[in-house]
């Protein structure tokens, strides 16, 4: 998929540094969004001409429809915009800290629909451009270890649902990605098996965003993770994984 | 900020590129002082659009404010046949209007959606350039929205020329006053002459008295095609609106609103060459050398007879230009032309001949010349730029022009030696009536102004 103009909020490291790096490299101007400024600086300067910076904190959200159309103005117009700003704190087993929950709700969903309504509302009028969410597959099932992180994913990828209906007949697509772990900070420095490097996630980003739908990245994630959501109540209480 | 449910797609008639903008309608001329004001608070520019039919970008600004004059739509009053129209009125409304009162329009472009408002920014000419000329020279008053305030300019202002055939780049024409012209009829006597080359249609194109010059050219053949010459119906006829309407069949077959898709079928260079060489035995076989009579809106309105044509051309789009050359030039230049584009087989699938002159007033970007026009139409390929290269070098190396109505091609070198002083002249005026640069289009982006 070419894309000549891209918007990818929430940028500054992990998938979305990389998404941005890997549309410049294919020659698509992108405004990168970060609330940490001064570390896009180092994709700025390696892709002079096609990579600008925003610095914005996606929890400021009536910042958002401004910093929108500024970032389109910037690109002379839109054909993909990415968001791929997320965090997940470590939550204890028995933590219900409300402030680290808010966090991961304004930045993982309420963000979220801040920014993915203004892109709705621009392909929707124009007739075309393509809307990728990161979601997870930590949004399938509630799990014991991340509640929070858990009900923001699910909620964006509900959203995301809903928006894909109501832009589908307008020529808008709609991708939510589902990545597995990620070789990225998120995880904390800790070994994951089977995590994935993040330039090959951010390539099957790319590659699967042209296509309107829920997409994981791998086969088996797919195969594994249908399981999971048929998994009965009871069972994956016990079972479950934190 | 601007309304994020006001962004917009749009494109020029010929569909062959797209561009968002801000659009912004409006119903009064005393609103675009806002709309000035609206751009100085968003640091954005205008682009003027009226009815959009302009082929290239001139009616598109990316990121920009669309500014939608199909609003403006009163017809404000009728004496001594001159009409008052405001900018967004079309040219149909306008014939429709004054046709029963014994009036008809001084200068019709081939389409009759166009609005008065772009008419005037583009100046457009029909098939009767080569005596009345531009569309301008019928202007008698213009009340045009500069960025500094509202003025109502007359010919001997010198801001009248200057706005006229400025693309929209100087100032929003809110409303005009256009002369009409007298008729008895709503017919023309219209003669054809089938030719065979370049030579018999510059022939045939002169032949007689006439008050409209047109000729059909097959340019995938050495300029063959079909000269149409007309005068007005000189006894008086029906004046009925009703009696001009076009067909709403194509040869009494295909209604009209699914022609195009027929025309899909044969839109490509085969089919289009199949095309041209029946068009051309059935003209020199049955229509070459008859006198026919023929409504005024079916003579000059022939784009009209297929709605949505261009779509024919999707999903790459539509290029049109037109070459303007003068008189001595002319012959040898078009038959370059067709050469050129047989050489690298990318034939424009149409070529309308017309006869011009120059204007009498100096207006902006005039594209007219005492001499000849060839329009072309190519679909758009990657390969049409290094075309349109060639083209441009043989019309601008004999003096030739471009009309800005009709482009998606040059580039500002083509400007520069296209327009000579007139460049200076341009960017003086800009300086003086829109010092901000509040207005623009990707037209005059693409050329540099």
């Amino acid at each position: 998929m070419s894309y000549q103009r891209a918007i990818v909020v929430g940028a500054s490291s992990g998938i979305g540094a990389e998404l941005v790096r890997q549309l410049a490299q294919s020659g698509c101007q992108v405004v990168a969004v970060a609330r940490r400024g001064e570390r896009l600086l180092d994709l700025a300067t390696q892709f002079p001409g096609l990579v600008f910076t925003l610095e914005h904190d996606v929890c400021r959200t009536s910042d958002i429809p401004n910093a929108f159309q500024e970032a389109c103005g910037q690109l002379g117009g839109l054909d993909l915009f990415i968001y791929a700003a997320g965090v997940m704190p470590t939550v204890g087993p028995d933590e219900y800290d409300f402030a680290k929950d808010n966090a991961m709700l304004q930045t993982n969903l309420v963000g979220a629909v801040a920014w993915l309504n203004q892109a709705a509302i621009r392909f929707g009028n124009v007739g075309g451009g393509t809307i990728v969410g990161i979601g997870s597959v930590a949004g399938d099932r509630g799990r014991k270890g991340q509640p929070v992180y858990n009900a923001s994913k699910a909620g964006l990828a509900t959203y995301m649902e809903a928006i894909r209906n109501r832009l589908s007949s307008k020529g808008v697509t709609v991708a939510t990605i589902k990545p597995g772990p990620v070789q990225t900070d998120m995880l904390g420095g800790k070994a994951v098996a089977g995590a994935m490097p993040v330039e090959q996630a951010a390539r099957l980003i790319l590659k699967q965003s042209s296509r309107s739908g829920e997409h994981y990245l791998k086969l088996t994630h797919r195969v594994i993770f249908a399981m999971i959501r048929l998994v009965p109540g009871w069972l994956f209480r016990r079972i479950g994984p934190a | 900020m601007l309304e994020p449910g006001s962004i917009r797609r749009f494109s020029g008639f010929g569909r062959n590129a797209v561009s968002d903008g801000f659009e912004v309608c409006i119903s009064s001329g005393d609103e675009v002082a806002e709309v000035y004001d609206l751009a100085r608070a968003e640091s954005r520019q205008i682009v003027v659009r009226g009815a959009g039919r302009s082929y290239g970008d001139a009616a598109t600004l990316r990121e920009g404010i669309v500014l939608d004059t199909e609003g403006l739509e009163n017809i404000l009053g009728f004496e001594d046949g001159v009409i008052h129209v405001e900018a967004g009125v079309t040219l149909a409304r306008i014939w429709r209007y004054a046709l029963e009162l014994g009036y008809w329009l001084p200068v019709v472009s081939g389409t009759t959606f166009v609005s008065f408002g772009g008419a005037v920014g583009m100046n457009i000419h029909g098939k009767n350039a080569f005596h009345a000329g531009t569309i301008g020279e019928h202007v008698e008053e213009l009340t045009v929205a500069f960025p500094s305030g509202t003025r109502t300019l007359r010919p001997g202002d010198a801001e009248f020329a200057e706005v006229i055939g400025s693309a929209g780049q100087l100032g929003v024409v809110v409303s005009g006053r256009l002369k009409m012209k007298k008729v008895v009829s709503g017919n023309v006597l219209v003669t054809a002459r089938s030719c065979r080359n370049w030579e018999e249609q510059f022939e045939a194109l002169n032949e007689g008295e006439a008050d409209y010059r047109v000729s059909w050219v097959d340019l995938f053949s050495d300029g063959r095609g079909l000269v149409h010459t007309a005068v007005h119906d000189p006894s008086p006829g029906s004046l009925r609106v009703s009696d001009q309407e076009l067909p709403s069949k194509i040869a009494g077959l295909i209604p009209k609103e699914h022609a195009w898709r027929i025309f899909r079928l044969f839109n490509t260079r085969p089919g289009m060459r199949l095309v041209n060489a029946i068009k051309h035995l059935i003209a020199a076989k049955f229509e070459s050398g008859k006198t026919y009579t023929q409504t005024l809106a079916a003579f000059n309105f022939l784009l009209d007879y297929v709605p949505e044509w261009e779509r024919s051309y999707l999903p790459e789009g539509l290029a049109q230009i037109q070459i303007f050359v003068p008189e001595d030039g002319a012959l040898s230049v078009f038959r370059e032309v067709t050469l050129t584009q047989q050489r690298a087989r990318r034939e424009s699938f149409l070529g309308v001949l017309k006869k011009h002159r120059k204007d009498r007033l100096p207006f902006m970007f005039s594209h007219a010349v005492d001499g000849y026009s060839l329009a072309m139409d190519f679909k758009v390929s990657a390969d049409l730029p290094s075309l349109f290269e060639q083209i441009a070098e043989v019309t601008l190396s004999n003096g030739g022009r471009f009309y800005l109505a009709k482009d998606s091609l040059l580039r500002p070198e083509h400007v520069r030696r296209y327009l000579g002083s007139d460049l200076d002249r341009f960017i003086e005026a800009k300086q003086r009536l829109d010092p901000e640069h509040l207005l623009s289009s990707d037209l005059m982006k693409r050329v540099g102004l």
